[in-house]
């Protein structure tokens, strides 16, 4: 790792606040080439924000004026880029200013073809195939910062901590049998700190709620429409104190001998996204083989189908088939939608959705051309300004694509290195 | 078929200085893009047609020779057995992308494995494309590989990661008419062919007696001329050739660590520089310079489909 270039010096207009200089040094992670922290002391205790960043973005942490002895962590900026960083006082006045260079990124991570301006979030995401990591990326689409991951499971949803201490990911495997050495794994910014919560037979997807209690999806086996065993699924919701409950199963909505499903070799419902919606404190969970989206009440209760044979609404225009995520705006709809378009083109695809009518009604749908296929995964997301994300995840491409079908930017990677999941978030730490 | 693709020259400029000309040396330990090799390689990817639409067995007893002529045992050093489909790219298009590590993961629509051992009683030679899966997800090849389904490619690699360790490379060509559902992959001896320049570029200084640290922050190609992600560079090594040239290794491109005099080598983690007494080889750590001969200094990736690497200069002890 290339050392980082510490500076320390004393702050241009000091003496013009009367406000004593500080003294400061840039500390490189030892795990993470772009992270670092600032740690600055002064004589005399004061208030401000500590300003660092490059050409490309800035950020401002605040400290309050009960120490005069700081560390402030240094996150969000690319590989191999000069840094530089200022100490403010609550006047704005600089108390001390200095750069540094963040060093390279380890070689097991994929170089990142970047096309476009970005947008205004940041991207948490799994790498895997070649790699097997949780990454963040910039809204530009740098990596900035990363952690490598090598107990032999995949990774599909990495979330930011809601302690804002770091973030949390699935290592899991959906490939064949599930895995009984699942868990939930949340890893400090500084990438030392790690800590599991076991849960067998994770799968693809799992959210936070606000009191900590985390929702996942898992593997439940049952009896299918013979009576032998099928793959079904299962939400397991673990509370802060780590109990574990499984508040819903496959069979508490669908019966084995009316739906049968798609793919009855990987499972039966194939669960595979998963929604938490604080309005009505319930679920929406996305089942692949179903083509469905089912709510789920947290008391387990079964609320509307929408896609597939058992679907409560009716479509005008086309329907989504093997979709994975999907995220629902007031009354419309986004899913990534992996098959429904045919002859190995995946898309994103949006519906008008009218809940007292039920039906779902196609307003808009995006296909890359030439086409991009991601056969499992995928995500589709809308952007404040009204432009759409979409990840092609084993296909290793992101893109922004404004309402009229024109990509404005996309990432992609090397053969060999897919995305999961993405969560966009606009800051990393609250 | 017969496929061949040259990657673009890398035109070196101000190479002009005399080799013996020390003070038109650069910087002691400075890698820049006026040191760097300039290569061309042909990789000429071997077609196999076969039936479409339907179930074909594979088989690979036959490569004897990886793709730099080097040998093997496919019993042993064949891990993992991946079929690409490539939807939009013909199989020229597939051998550019491969020759210049610019292949990007969106160009494929399926990718499929099978790992030998992993079904029946233990390793085998031969393989059903029904046998091939991913993620859980097998292949329908009644819909999946046909005529109509762009290009497929079998990579046969030592190691289960995807895409990495690729020792034999063939087109797999589905067609409608075609009634063959047993095939055999050749030996790879033949099928890469390179051409390397030493001589052109800038030779390295570095003090015989130390320091050994080296720098390539500044390197911005490689040598064919393509941009180089510094993340991607994972290995050095650093090796003499007693009794050689310049000249006579370009001819070598492909056997530089068989036929080094000592070999010493260094794993690398996205670093920009590297102390060279890091470097190990059959006889220790690497101590410094010596003998009548040439001692070449090399960057590699381990995870490109091009083998050669990525930066090769001459090295000018001091």
């Amino acid at each position: 790792m290339i050392a980082l270039l510490l500076a320390a010096c004393a702050g241009p207009g000091a003496d013009d606040t009367g406000t004593s200089t500080i003294t400061a040094e840039v500390v490189p992670s030892a795990n993470i080439s772009t992270l670092a922290t600032l740690v600055w002391s002064s004589p005399e205790a004061f208030a401000g924000v500590v300003r660092y960043g490059t050409d490309e973005r800035t950020f401002d942490v605040p400290f309050d004026a009960s120490a005069t002895t700081h560390e402030t962590l240094l996150l969000g900026v690319p590989a191999g880029t000069e840094v530089t960083w200022t100490v403010l006082d609550d006047a704005g006045a600089p108390q001390g200013t200095g750069t540094y260079t963040t060093g390279a990124l380890p070689t097991e991570l994929p170089s990142l073809t970047i096309a476009g301006g970005g947008h205004d979030q940041f991207m948490l995401t799994p790498l895997i195939g070649a790699t097997t990591a949780a990454v963040i990326l910039s809204p530009e689409g740098h990596i900035v910062w990363y952690h490598l991951d090598d107990r032999g499971l995949d990774v599909y949803r990495v979330r930011l901590a809601s302690d804002g201490s770091g973030i949390v990911y699935n290592a899991a495997s959906v490939s064949g049998d599930p895995a009984e050495d699942s868990a939930l794994v949340h890893v400090a910014w500084d990438g030392v700190a790690s800590t599991e919560l076991a849960v067998p037979l994770l799968s693809h997807d799992f959210v936070e709620l606000a009191d900590g209690t985390l929702a996942a999806i898992g593997v439940k086996y049952g009896p299918g429409a013979d009576g032998a065993d099928v793959r079904g699924d299962r939400i397991v919701e673990i509370a802060p104190d780590g109990t574990q409950t499984d508040i819903w199963t496959s069979w508490d909505c669908f019966d084995p001998t009316v739906y049968e499903g798609d793919d009855i070799e990987l499972g039966w419902t194939f669960a595979n996204a998963l929604d938490y919606v604080a309005e009505t404190d319930s679920y929406r969970l996305g089942l692949r083989n179903f083509s469905s989206i089912v709510e789920v009440d947290r008391s387990g209760a079964c609320g509307d189908v929408i896609g597939g044979d058992p679907s409560d609404y009716t479509f005008e225009g086309s329907r989504f088939r093997h979709q994975h995520q999907f995220h629902v705006y007031g009354d419309r709809l986004l899913v990534f939608d992996n098959d429904g378009a045919g002859g190995n083109a995946s898309r994103a695809i949006e519906y008008a959705l009218d809940p007292v009518a039920k039906t779902a009604t196609q307003v808009w749908d995006y296909t890359p051309d030439p086409k991009v296929y991601s056969f499992v995964l995928g995500d589709a997301a809308r952007l404040d300004d009204g432009d759409t994300f979409v990840a092609f995840s084993v296909a290793g491409q992101l893109d922004r694509v404004s309402p009229d079908g024109v990509v404005e930017w996309s990432v992609n990677t090397d053969v060999g290195y897919a995305f999961g999941f993405v969560t966009l978030v606009p800051a990393l730490v609250p | 078929m017969r496929l061949s693709t040259l990657a673009a020259l890398l035109v070196l400029s101000g190479c002009d200085a005399s080799k013996d000309d020390t003070a038109a040396l650069g910087e002691p330990g400075k890698l820049a893009d006026v040191n760097n090799y300039a290569f061309t390689g042909a990789l000429d990817v071997p077609s196999i047609v076969t039936a479409s639409a339907t179930n074909v067995s594979v088989c690979w007893d036959e490569v004897l020779h990886d793709l730099q002529c080097h040998a093997m045992d496919p019993t042993v050093d064949i891990e993992n057995v991946g079929l690409v489909r490539f939807p939009n790219y013909s199989q020229e298009e597939v051998e550019v992308a491969l020759s210049t590590n610019d292949l990007q993961q969106s160009a494929i629509s399926g990718y499929v494995e099978y790992q030998p051992g992993s079904v029946g009683d233990g390793p085998s030679t031969c393989a059903n494309l029904e046998d091939f899966s991913f993620f859980g997800t097998g292949i329908d090849v009644t819909e999946e590989y046909t005529e109509a389904g762009g290009t497929y490619m079998l990579l046969l690699t030592q190691g289960t990661t995807p895409g990495v360790g690729a020792r034999m490379i063939t087109f797999l060509e589905p067609r409608a008419a075609e009634t063959i559902t047993e095939v055999s992959i050749g030996d790879g001896c033949g099928l890469l062919a390179v051409d390397a320049d030493l001589e052109a570029a800038t030779r390295v200084p570095i003090p015989a007696a130390g320091p050994f640290t080296v720098d390539w922050s500044e390197l911005t190609i490689d040598g064919q001329g393509n941009p180089i992600a510094v993340e991607d560079i994972d290995g050095l090594m650093i090796a003499f050739y007693a009794g050689e040239t310049p000249a006579s290794l370009e001819t070598q491109l492909l056997d530089l660590e068989l036929v080094a005099t000592d070999l010493y080598t260094m794993p690398l983690t996205g670093a920009t520089t590297a102390d060279l007494a890091g470097a190990t080889g059959a006889s220790g750590a690497f101590t410094g310079f010596s003998g009548e001969g040439t001692w070449l200094l090399a960057l590699r990736c381990s995870t490109c489909y091009n083998p050669a690497p990525i930066f090769l200069t001459v090295v000018e002890p001091t």
